[in-house]
């Protein structure tokens, strides 16, 4: 192997199919959860939230059977590690992160815990005419089904307020840091500088993610379509 | 002379729009009204969801539907008058009944009007045990309650609909 050029870039590898895949359909389907709440599609709104539901209890699954940097032990770091992170934030030449940096690693786990208690909280929601609570709503009575809803009205908008973040983030790497987050996100690799030397990630079989998703799925389908 | 006759007007008016506007007794302030109305409209809910919550687990108990079907019709019927006059927002006392109930009566009227009919014929249907038709008709008697909430109810910051 010859040796770099200065200023040469080459790309690595970071994101495996099933994060990338992952993370941009529950962008679409917040969005479309949102669009369908403002416009009271119900019955849409539900089917989102159960594809929502899927998706994020298959990512549990990821995060402990996936590629490396998707999982839960390669990304949840100490405070310790937060703070040292955080401290250098503000550095253009921070280090570059192969995975989900200290602190993004707490936004995904942040973001992960609301859209799973988002969606859960929708299972028992029950709408002010109490003539289409969510599959589970039989376990709750009606005011308790209206205060569930409420909840699920506040917990939307913590959501919004850590995706906003979350972009927010992205966007000032992309500024300042010069760092182009999103592409890697798309196209699952890292453009750096070939005088960096990436750790050796692991990658998991794309076969591993069926029996978590058909799983996600069973216990999702089970609950809509159970008799409770 | 004119001005007595105004005046007999005014009051006649005044009674009548009193009992057109239903029970508000001299006795029973804004606050009561409106707290006894959430008490019925959320019964309401609790009955349209004993309904829905049968079809969803299969049970079907038709004692259970027939009673809730027989308390949203009958309802249905009262409900205009759980809106005197008076009991709006201008109370200062919470709620969501929109001053329209009162600035558009004849739109709240023919909205509330559409409820009773389908509640009647949820009862007839609920009789009947059969979930396909009993879930069609609940949505349909749904609609008429959404006929009222989306102009006359305002809805919560934070409500998910």
């Amino acid at each position: 192997m010859r040796a770099p050029n200065p200023g040469e870039l080459r790309r690595v590898r970071v994101w495996d199919l099933p994060t990338r895949l992952f993370h941009w359909l529950i962008v679409a389907l917040f969005g479309f959860s949102w669009w369908t709440s403002e416009t009271d599609h119900l019955e849409w709104h539900k089917l989102s939230g159960y594809f929502i539901l899927t998706l994020v209890l298959f990512r549990i699954y990821w995060g402990f059977a996936g590629s490396q940097t998707a999982r839960f032990a390669d990304f949840i770091h100490s405070p310790r590690g937060v703070v040292a992170y955080g401290a250098a934030l503000l550095r253009r030449s921070g280090r570059i992160a192969f995975g989900h940096n200290p602190m993004g690693g707490w936004s995904v786990a942040v973001l992960l815990l609301l859209l799973l208690a988002q969606s859960v909280l929708g299972l028992f929601a029950v709408d002010i005419d109490g003539l289409d609570p969510g599959p589970l709503g039989n376990y709750v009575s009606f005011e308790l089904g209206r205060r569930i809803a409420h909840w699920h009205g506040r917990v939307f908008n913590l959501l919004l307020l850590f995706s906003g973040l979350h972009v927010a983030v992205v966007l000032f790497y992309l500024v300042f840091k010069r760092q182009n987050l999103t592409a890697a996100m798309i196209v699952g690799t890292k453009r750096v500088g070939a005088e960096i030397v990436p750790p050796p990630l692991r990658f998991a079989p794309l076969w591993l993610a069926l029996p978590g998703l058909a799983g996600a799925a069973g216990i999702v389908a089970w609950i809509v379509f159970g008799r409770f | 002379m004119r001005f007595e006759s105004r005046t007999i007007a005014t009051v006649l008016a005044a009674a009548l729009l009193t009992v057109a506007g239903g029970s508000m007794a001299a006795d029973e302030s804004p606050a009561e009204i409106i707290k006894a109305r959430h008490e019925k409209l959320k019964d309401l809910g609790t009955q349209a969801k004993a309904i829905g919550g049968q079809l969803k687990s299969g049970t079907l108990d038709r004692a259970i539907m027939t009673d809730a079907a027989k308390k949203i019709a009958a309802s249905a019927r009262e409900l205009p008058t759980w809106f005197p006059k008076g009991t709006g927002p201008e109370s200062g006392v919470k709620t969501l009944a929109k001053p329209e109930i009162w600035t558009q009566p004849d739109e709240f009227k023919a909205a509330a009007d559409k409820f009773p009919p389908e509640a009647d014929k949820l009862v007839e249907i609920v009789a009947t045990g059969d979930a396909k038709a009993i879930g069609e008709q609940l949505k349909a008697t749904g609609k008429t309650c959404q006929g009222c909430h989306k102009p006359f109810r305002t809805p919560p910051e934070d409500e998910a609909h």
